[in-house]
């Protein structure tokens, strides 16, 4: 049995290494390469092909990847936008995911931004940096003393309400579709309209469906707190970034930590150091002391990037003997 | 009833007026001026005065103070060692200093701080400033997947218990004098070394008190985790900043928070 993965990077080997030495019977070849309709045919002679990217798997790729008769495709992350499934479908494709790589590592990320936002380390940081060693005025605001609107309660939202519970939050919740331990807690409000209103902070953590664009946008930010804290580690489109910016201007949103951004492909993942940087608006907002911009990391920790590895591979093996592993995605 | 502030900052304005709403029978006057020989004169005919400052509280000062009718001191910080407590007995002062102001902000700052280092989010912050918006090799470790040692278990260490907890993180602790209610969950170790052998991550939480006097030395240094992450918001003396520098350079120490 021989699997093909692509977009391999440094920090993966040892999750690989450690796969390779529990599966001795598999040959694993991989290249740091991206999937695309030119690289596929690097996986000729392979059972299965493992991918991690935020290109497109378009129909062009899958025709390339069929042609060299590799149709299992297990993604090593959770997001499975970026594929075209009535062309896998058409070509008979099994594709898996990685649902649950670590939901602590954005919980435990999207809460440190918002302690950071609310303590305001960014402006201290730069204190500090040119030896200005003054604390006032920078004040912070402890995470204890805010009512946080946690949007979404699925695996992620979850954790990241334990986190907040631990520092002695007060938490208010908003699902479609309650989870009946929180239920019993008494954490949901019926409306997302109580959740702005209650809400010192607000973080998001629920798919980045069509019913879901733009659920920060003006109308929302109105139903606000005067100077509510908005934290979106979880998908780009949630978030009208025009709206919070027009926000920030006006102080109605006091800070802003974003970790997604509707127009990111293309330019997060990208060094741009000493060139042109091609969106004005996030350089304006790396730019403001009470917004934290980070590109696409929330996932990116050790335990993550073990998990992802280790499910992806298993995945790929299942497929390879014809056999549907639980990650399989249904399309 | 009168009562004078001095060193007023800015950030101090909201609460003051909170305090003076609450109170309208007492008159508040106040100056953003430290108390020195200087501005005394400025609490004639208030009855006690409010203070925070670095500076001391000299036999000198409280004598004047004395002779202008003003014999309470109430200080809006805990530290109390520049108050000159042989001449504020002499003259008859009652000094008050508050001890427990938020044992929450210390603890979150100390949490805060060690899932930063663990993050990464510093060359992380200095990369998206510069433009370069690529994640790989930056990688974090989880909060979640630590074991953090808890030197001291008063106010403030029990508060970062309670949030290391809701990261999910494993706690060690280590107290001269455990608190029961956290000694029948198990979480003390017995020893120091038991602890420096355990822990990916350490925090301090113990007052500077001369026994106290660099914990954290080549010494204890040698005895942790290669890779340790050592965090200390609690008194400058707990460590000797030269031998975590060392242990820095050495590799043996992964990150300092101090």
């Amino acid at each position: 049995m021989k699997i093909f993965a692509y977009g391999i990077r440094d920090d993966e080997k040892p999750a690989l290494e450690d796969w390779e030495k529990q599966n001795p019977e598999v040959t694993v070849e991989y290249t740091q390469e991206l999937l695309t309709p030119e690289t596929a045919k690097l996986a000729a002679g392979s059972d299965s092909a493992v991918v991690y990217q935020q290109l497109d798997y378009t129909k062009e790729t899958l025709e390339a990847l069929a042609a060299v008769g590799v149709k299992n495709m297990s993604l090593r992350n959770v997001g499975t936008d970026n594929i075209d499934f009535d062309a896998a479908k058409e070509l008979g494709f099994n594709i898996s995911n990685v649902p649950v790589y670590s939901p602590n590592a954005i919980a435990e990320h999207s809460m440190i931004q918002l302690s950071r936002l609310l303590r305001r380390t960014k402006p201290m940081d730069e204190k500090v940096a040119k030896h200005d060693l003054r604390w006032a005025p920078t004040i912070g605001r402890e995470m204890r003393m805010q009512t946080v609107g946690v949007i979404g309660t699925g695996n992620i939202g979850r954790k990241a309400i334990n986190i907040l519970k631990g520092f002695g939050a007060k938490v208010i919740a908003f699902d479609k579709f309650p989870n009946k331990e929180l239920q019993e807690e008494g954490l949901y409000v019926d409306t997302l309209d109580e959740l702005f209103a209650q809400a010192d902070a607000i973080s998001l953590y629920v798919p980045g469906v069509p019913e879901n664009h733009h659920l920060i946008n003006k109308e929302n930010i109105a139903k606000m707190k005067d100077g509510v804290v908005l934290v979106n580690v979880s998908r780009g489109n949630l978030v009208d970034v025009d709206a919070v910016i027009d926000g920030l201007n006006s102080g109605k949103v006091s800070d802003f930590a974003m970790d997604v951004y509707e127009n990111e492909v293309g330019l997060f993942n990208e060094d741009w150091s000493g060139k042109e940087f091609p969106d004005p608006k996030i350089a304006d907002l790396i730019s403001r002391d009470n917004v934290l911009v980070t590109p696409h990391i929330a996932f990116y920790t050790t335990k993550a990037v073990d998990e992802m590895v280790h499910q992806s591979f298993d995945a790929a093996v299942s497929f390879a003997k014809g056999e549907t592993p639980a990650i399989a995605v249904k399309f | 009833m009168k009562v004078f502030a001095y060193g007023i900052r800015e950030d101090e304005k909201p609460a003051l007026e909170e305090w003076k709403s609450q109170h309208p029978d007492v008159t508040v006057a106040y100056t953003q001026e430290i108390l020195t020989l200087a501005t005394v004169d400025l609490a004639k005919g208030f009855d006690a005065i409010n203070v925070l400052q670095l500076t001391a509280y000299s036999e000198e000062l409280l004598t004047a103070l004395a002779n202008i009718g003003i014999k309470s001191i109430s200080l809006r910080n805990v530290g109390t060692d520049n108050v000159d407590f042989t001449a504020a007995k002499k003259l008859g002062f009652r000094v008050s200093n508050v001890p427990m102001y938020s044992p929450n902000a210390i603890a979150e700052h100390s949490m805060i701080q060690l899932s930063r280092l663990l993050r990464q989010t510093k060359p992380m912050d200095a990369k998206v400033a510069k433009h370069d918006l690529r994640w790989a090799p930056t990688i974090g470790r989880e909060m979640r997947m630590q074991t953090v040692g808890i030197i001291g278990t008063g106010n403030i260490g029990r508060k970062a218990i309670n949030i290391l907890k809701g990261f999910g993180a494993k706690v060690v602790a280590y107290d001269k004098f455990p608190n029961p209610a956290l000694q029948e969950t198990g979480i003390y170790v017995d020893s120091l070394a038991d602890l420096y052998a355990q822990a990916d991550a350490i925090a301090l939480y113990v007052p500077g008190i001369p026994e106290n006097h660099h914990l954290i030395n080549k010494k204890s240094i040698t005895k942790m985790k290669d890779g340790v992450v050592i965090v200390n918001t609690a008194r400058g003396n707990l460590l000797d900043t030269d031998d975590v520098i060392a242990g820095l350079d050495s590799g043996k120490g992964g990150c300092l928070s101090h």
